[in-house]
């Protein structure tokens, strides 16, 4: 048998028959090689199939199926799986634990717990003496999600005490990272604290008296100090956010009014308005913002100062249970420090409202009355203050790391009585829950408030964002305003080019030619051709030309000499003693009197009716036979010269007379 | 022509009830195969969504696999439920309301390396890794999920796992 991958794959996934499972084992006893590709095989199955699983409750998957249309509002919910239980993380590197890594060429490092053996931990960059030089260096960078954030304690002596736990339970060997964490951010100078601390903060029973309190190795070069004696803050929102962030707003407002942007200020963004870059000067390298979010918590001043959150020490028993002479003096001081700090924002916020009167836009600061939490004596016993639960922490490093801390009861009275003078403090010097500004085109965000693509189903994601890695390819609609705008210009565009189109376009009907057709005075026979007929101009001549009218006889010279006309219609009309002829001219309503016209004899049996004036004339019909007419026949037209001439042929010689009746009718009566 | 959008049939409530069984399962699988969770939920309506048009014969026969088809196929060509407005009415008309579903996913939506070296992977890779290794399909459902061949899907497999692990390696040491 070869060496086959898939032979492995599938031989892991149970998925090969008997027989070649059978060749298969027997090829991995002596293949080194693809031993090594089972073990890999492996451990990307068991990765894979540790990946963390989500649960939906019955209620929302109640709501889930009535959306899709599966199940109806009164309908009942089909049972469900039984909820799994969060599996075993695998995302520690193979040299952790015991029963990973084996196919790595190294061998792994077995658990090993300093604080649980009373050795001092081995810090990242020195090797103690007993490490093996082949190991790799202890990094705890491996469990990047779950990487807590340990606060460092303060020394003074904590007024409050750990609850007693119900259920105390003993150090668990699965959480070595976790509980050696706060010893590297320790300062060497701060009081001893001892092992068990992060361990038993859910069991604040006695320490064990056989694990030797932690001291600091003398004489053994120690670790650089990492970190400030000073006690750093506590990562709960407290009353120094909010002024800073105002602070902020008043730098920003400062800056805009200045019109010189706020460039100076990382953490500051400006989305719109005067400082806010152009559309496309606008990056966005990540869709959330350092600094927290601008939160005005209704906090009273005394809860905010650092005596509500008193630091928590690793004294059960001894220190835990505060002296009773320390919880009034720390008590006594909070007045103090809420005096301190009342003028400082009420004088900021007559600046902001200072600042914001000119603009316009935001109002001031309304007045409110300061809010005190004050439990009654008789449910605030213990009052339990929660620490803040920071999103990536795993609950038994908050167990242990974040103990929950209980606020004694001698501090309630002082507490309620150090907070009073806060309530009938003047509106503007009290602390008052300042209401959260509404978005709007009236308010500058000071950062980004989009969401940091967690799963919020309480806010949908609108915006701008960025699409996972690996994840389709459907980008979420970009409903910006500007494509509104540029929407808007389109459509506009569109509707005028409409417009002006149709107007170029549009050729419209012609105006309707005003041709009077005047009324025959004969009666009649209305023949065929008094249906008007199109204008049709005569072609260039081309035959004999027509005589000029000094060549004919018997002239009779009719008209005005205007000019304009077109002859309409030639109509018959056949009376007792004559035949005649009438020559309807059509003419705008602009032309007054008639053409010049010239009828004679050419002949003895040929008259010419020469029109001057006249554009053209409509195609002429036959003349009814046996009449003294034989034929009209319009002669070719030279264009442009106005001059138009019908030949009448007659059968014998007869005489004519010829008149104009109004509106330009040519009668000519043949006898 | 026959009228699809029917009121709810006894065949919908079969299928609620497979659904609910693998419920957690799907939302959990397009979850990490599109990598974020909002989409995921969207992914798995539309997918289940579409799976209600199939017959009742093939959700018997084939079980699991057809949902996991139909989720696979919603998140491969992006079909969500409530359908997003495609083509230029997307500009001036929003989407139906997302399906809003609140559900214990924290540790499902963090980044961690294993999740970095899926989303290396191609996608169907990363669907077939998923499938056998995160949802447990042997491979006639695999074949079935992602309309291939059992032998495609158990050399998509192999394949996902060597690229998989050597991306992993790069990624993690």
């Amino acid at each position: 048998m070869r060496c086959s991958l898939l032979a492995l794959s599938s031989y892991i996934d149970a998925e090969l028959d008997v027989e070649p499972a059978g060749e298969l084992e027997a090829h991995l006893l002596a293949c080194d090689r693809c031993q090594t590709a089972m073990g890999h095989l492996r451990e990307e199955s068991e990765r894979i199939g540790a990946l963390a699983r989500v649960h939906i409750p019955d209620s929302a998957v109640h709501e889930l199926f009535s959306q899709i249309g599966l199940l109806e509002e009164g309908d009942e919910l089909p049972v469900g799986p039984p909820l799994h239980e969060r599996p075993v993380s695998v995302e520690a590197p193979p040299w952790f634990g015991v029963e990973r890594g084996k196919a790595l060429p190294w061998a792994p490092r077995s658990r090993h717990d300093p604080i649980a053996t009373g050795e001092p931990r081995e810090l990242i960059g020195e090797r103690s003496q007993n490490a093996a030089l082949a190991d790799p260096p202890e990094l705890f960078l491996w469990d990047e999600p779950t990487d807590p954030i340990i606060p460092s304690r303060p020394p003074t002596p904590s007024t409050v005490d750990l609850i007693p736990a119900d259920d105390p339970e003993p150090a668990r060997d699965s959480e070595p990272s976790v509980i050696s964490e706060p010893e590297m951010t320790r300062p060497p100078d701060s009081p001893a604290i001892p092992p068990t601390v992060s361990v038993a903060m859910h069991a604040s029973e006695a320490p064990d008296p056989e694990v030797p309190p932690f001291e600091p190795v003398t004489g053994v070069p120690q670790p650089p100090e990492l970190i400030s004696p000073q006690p750093p803050q506590q990562y709960a929102p407290g009353a120094s956010s909010p002024l800073r962030r105002m602070r902020d707003a008043v730098a920003v407002r400062f800056a805009l009014w200045r019109g010189a942007g706020s460039h100076g200020d990382s953490g500051v963004e400006i989305v719109s308005g005067a400082g806010a870059p152009t559309w496309n000067q606008r990056a966005h390298p990540k869709a959330w913002s350092d600094s927290p979010p601008l939160v005005f918590e209704p906090d009273p001043p005394a809860m905010t100062q650092p005596a509500a959150l008193p630091p928590v020490t690793a004294e059960p028993d001894t220190q835990a249970a505060a002296p009773p002479e320390q919880a009034p003096a720390q008590a006594s001081e909070t007045p103090a420090a809420a005096a301190a700090s009342t003028p400082d924002l009420a004088d900021l916020l007559g600046e902001v409202a200072r600042l914001a009167a000119p603009l316009g836009r935001t109002p001031a600061p309304e007045p409110a009355q300061a809010t005190v939490i004050a439990q009654p004596a008789e449910s605030a016993k213990e009052e339990v203050v929660e620490a803040p639960v920071a999103e990536g922490i795993p609950h038994e490093s908050l167990a242990a790391d974040l103990a929950p801390v209980v606020v004694p009861e001698v501090v309630d009275d002082e507490l309620v009585e150090s907070t009073a003078p806060m309530a009938e403090a003047p509106p503007e010097a009290s602390m008052a829950p300042l209401q959260v500004p509404k978005p709007g085109r009236h308010v500058r965000r000071l950062h980004s408030r989009k969401p940091e693509r967690a799963w919020n189903p309480a806010q949908p994601i609108t915006g701008r964002h960025v699409l996972p890695i690996g994840g389709p390819a459907v980008a979420a609609a970009d409903r910006d305003r500007r494509l509104w705008l540029f929407a808007a210009v389109t459509l506009v565009v569109m509707v005028l080019g409409l417009l002006i189109g149709r107007q170029v376009t549009q050729t419209g009907r012609p105006a309707a030619a005003t041709t009077t057709h005047p009324r025959a005075t004969a009666p009649a026979v209305i023949p065929p051709t008094s249906v008007p007929l199109p204008v049709t101009t005569p072609p260039v001549a081309t035959g004999p030309p027509a005589p000029a009218p000094q060549q004919l006889t018997g002239i009779t010279n009719l008209g005005t000499g205007s000019s304009g006309f077109t002859v309409a219609d030639v109509r018959y009309g056949e009376h007792p003693n004559d035949f005649r002829l009438v020559f309807d001219l059509a003419f705008p309503a602009s032309v007054t009197g008639a053409p010049t016209t010239v009828v004679g004899y050419f002949g003895s049996t040929t008259l010419y009716v020469e029109f001057t004036g006249v554009d053209g004339t409509a195609p002429i019909g036959a003349m009814p036979p046996g009449q003294v007419v034989a034929s009209v026949v319009p002669l070719p037209m030279v264009r442009n010269t106005g001059r138009l001439i019908f030949k009448i042929t007659l059968r014998h010689n007869a005489p004519f007379s010829a008149y104009y009746l109004s509106g330009a009718r040519l009668v000519i009566d043949v006898t | 022509m026959i009228n699809v959008s029917a009121h709810i049939a006894p065949e919908a409530r079969e299928l609620a009830a497979t659904v609910r069984e693998q419920l957690d399962d799907l939302v959990t699988y397009a979850t990490h195969l599109v990598n974020h969770q909002g989409d995921a939920v969207a992914f798995v309506a539309g997918g289940i969504h579409h799976a209600s048009r199939y017959p009742p014969t093939r959700l018997r026969v084939d079980g699991r696999a057809a949902l996991y088809r139909a989720v696979t196929r919603a998140c491969r060509h992006g079909q969500r439920f409530p359908p997003r407005p495609a083509g230029i009415g997307r500009m001036f008309r929003r989407g139906g309301p997302p399906v809003r579903v609140e559900m214990d996913s924290i540790d499902a939506g963090r980044i961690n390396t294993v999740k970095r070296a899926l989303a290396m992977l191609g996608f169907d890779r990363r669907a077939a890794l998923l499938l056998r290794d995160l949802c447990g399909l042997d491979y006639r459902e695999m074949a079935r999920a992602l309309e291939c061949s059992p032998e495609a899907a158990a050399r998509l497999v192999a394949a996902a796992r060597r690229e998989f692990g050597s991306i992993y390696r790069e990624i993690a040491l």
